[in-house]
């Protein structure tokens, strides 16, 4: 009988702990997801042309295909760019 | 007045110590914070678990607390088997966390906004997953860069398009982080000489001069937003890779 407020207080305790840990980790990103999502978003595209046109006028200088890696980076980049924003904007199947 | 780049020059401070390959290499203003930023990272993390005390006193919950922060993080994110990356997911967060912080002080300089130090670190992260995926996958890691469920036909386009995109990974990681800290640094540098001409003009203009003070001490504050945010979105990321890499298949 001494015992049971004691449980009581024990299975609150748990029953607390449960519930909170049943929060998820999303919790930061719940009050910051607008400008965090679209601001990576953003940021992926511009990486992306900047990253393949860094790409292509290295594949310039080290191979001798002037002009032709720069400006086939700069496509590829903005295709690369555009596939990143619609996986991350329609939450891709296959990654 | 001084220029508004100024800011973001680097300088040496003293002689130069060695050299490597021709170029002599001197203890810079941008060594001299990275080193800020490390010890004092070190020095909190150190010196705030000393107690070890079941009951965390305020140092210790604090310490605690960026530990649980991204370890919940790297493991809702990247899984189980990300447990030994932990360190190093860690590691990333917190020194651009430091160093973000530290470039918020007058007079510093915020190493972050250098693009060479922010693709340093997101080429040594691809490396180590690059490394990771081969040593756990072999050459099956090269499935990667298949989609499921792609008609055959299309498959070569398909790859060179995925190659790519995993390629500028790490260009996109760093220039976001590079260019928000530059952005943002140039924008409180833009208010504070808007502020300086006003109030150094004619008498009806000076009472203007609190505008654009005002305005840049909203810009500060957003500025310790960017700077926690930056880091987090960096640190989620690399878990985010990480995990493209140890459980795609």
């Amino acid at each position: 009988m001494a015992g049971d407020p004691e449980h009581e207080k024990l299975d609150d305790l748990s029953a607390r702990i449960r519930k909170a840990e049943g929060k998820s980790t999303i919790r930061v990103a719940d009050q910051v997801v607008a400008p965090m999502k679209f601001s990576r978003i953003g940021f992926d595209f511009v990486g992306s042309v900047l990253g393949c046109t860094l790409l292509g006028w290295l594949a310039d200088t080290y191979m001798g295909t002037k002009p032709w890696g720069v400006m086939v980076m700069v496509l590829v980049g903005f295709c690369v760019g555009v596939i990143n924003m619609w996986r991350a904007l329609a939450g891709s199947k296959t990654e | 007045m001084a220029s508004l780049l100024e800011e973001f020059e680097i300088h040496d401070l003293g002689a130069p110590l060695f050299s490597i390959g021709g170029h002599s290499i001197a203890f810079t203003n941008s060594a001299l914070f990275m080193f800020l930023a490390i010890g004092s990272s070190t020095a909190l993390m150190v010196l705030a678990m000393r107690p070890q005390a079941v009951i965390p006193g305020r140092w210790q919950m604090l310490a605690e607390k960026m530990y649980d922060f991204i370890a919940e993080m790297v493991e809702s994110t990247a899984g189980e088997q990300s447990k030994p990356f932990f360190p190093f997911i860690f590691t990333i967060f917190t020194f651009i966390l430091f160093c973000n912080l530290f470039g918020m002080l007058p007079r510093s300089l915020a190493v972050t906004s250098h693009i060479l130090i922010n693709v340093s670190i997101a080429l040594s992260l691809f490396a180590i997953i690059i490394i990771t995926g081969f040593i756990k996958h072999g050459l099956h890691f090269f499935h990667l860069f298949v989609p499921a469920g792609a008609p055959k036909f299309m498959l070569p386009f398909l790859v060179v398009i995925e190659f790519f995109s995993f390629a500028v990974r790490p260009f996109s990681l760093s220039i976001r982080l590079f260019a928000n800290m530059l952005a943002g640094h140039i924008l409180l540098g833009v208010f504070a000489g808007m502020t300086v001409t006003l109030l150094a003009a004619g008498w009806m203009l000076k009472p203007l001069g609190i505008l654009p003070l005002g305005i840049n001490i909203a810009i500060t504050g957003f500025e310790f937003f960017v700077a926690f945010l930056q880091a987090y979105i960096y640190a989620i990321l690399s878990a985010v890779y990480l995990r493209d890499a140890l459980e795609m298949h």
